[in-house]
């Protein structure tokens, strides 16, 4: 993960990207046990024209430097990493909020807990379910921030439903 | 292939006993070998959580399907 940490830190230094985070299993693992990932999850927030977001000059990048598609990813080291443009508000809060930490003494941005459980919650797959449930068990985010942050996105329903499938608390 | 599960394993009993003391570092590093047993497990990458890919490992394992 050093290594991917180095390269999004040169892709931001020679504006290829303006801003990034680390998302999905990789932030999770920072609080919870580890899980088996296919892949590291980026958010990224990059140029567009129009409504186009185009990814290209990262691949062009990559591959500068010898890091090459791998199916919807791209090999760097022992990690596919899957770039993912911000997509919504709450994913372009959750870059901006997103915290600076290290990883093997390489600084590195990742989203923070509140906003990977309501991630998760808006995309509602049953891995994102269990992420969910696994940031709770792990202490590090209370019902009361998840469902906040869920009601400032408009996933109050989506919360709800959850808490009845899953904690059955009102 | 058999002698490289059982390492897996071993290991991951230990991270287990130990993962309140493990970094973030050593979690995705963890994360890179719970992946490779799915794949050498046939399971594929969609065995999610750690707990679930240890028991089921060590099932087999201790049936004498991955090492005789």
């Amino acid at each position: 993960m050093k290594e991917v940490a180095k390269l999004l830190n040169s892709m931001v230094e020679k504006n290829i990207i303006s801003d990034y985070a680390v998302f999905g299993a990789v932030a999770q693992m920072r609080y919870t046990e580890a899980v088996a990932t296919m892949d590291a999850d980026i958010l990224v927030s990059i140029s567009s024209e129009g409504d186009l977001v185009l990814i290209t000059p990262i691949y062009d990048f990559c591959a500068s430097l010898g890091y090459l598609p791998e199916g919807d990813a791209i090999r760097v080291g022992d990690w596919p990493v899957q770039f993912v443009p911000s997509f919504n508000p709450l994913t372009d809060e959750a870059m901006l909020t997103a915290e600076y930490t290290e990883i093997d003494s390489v600084a590195i941005r990742v989203v923070r807990a509140d906003y990977l459980a309501v991630i998760a919650l808006s995309v509602g797959r049953n891995k994102d379910f269990l992420r969910i449930l696994s940031l709770i068990d792990s202490g590090v985010i209370t019902h009361k921030e998840i469902c906040m942050l869920a009601g400032k996105h408009g996933l109050s329903d989506a919360w709800n439903n959850f808490n009845l499938r899953f904690i059955n608390e009102k | 292939m058999k002698n490289e599960i059982k390492i897996m394993l071993d290991k991951q009993s230990e991270w287990q006993k130990n993962r309140a003391k493990l970094s973030w570092s050593e979690k995705l590093d963890q994360s890179l070998v719970l992946r490779a047993t799915c794949i050498e497990l046939r399971k594929g990458y969609d065995v999610h959580t750690h707990a679930s890919v240890v028991a089921e490992a060590r099932d087999e394992y201790e049936a004498g399907k991955l090492v005789k």
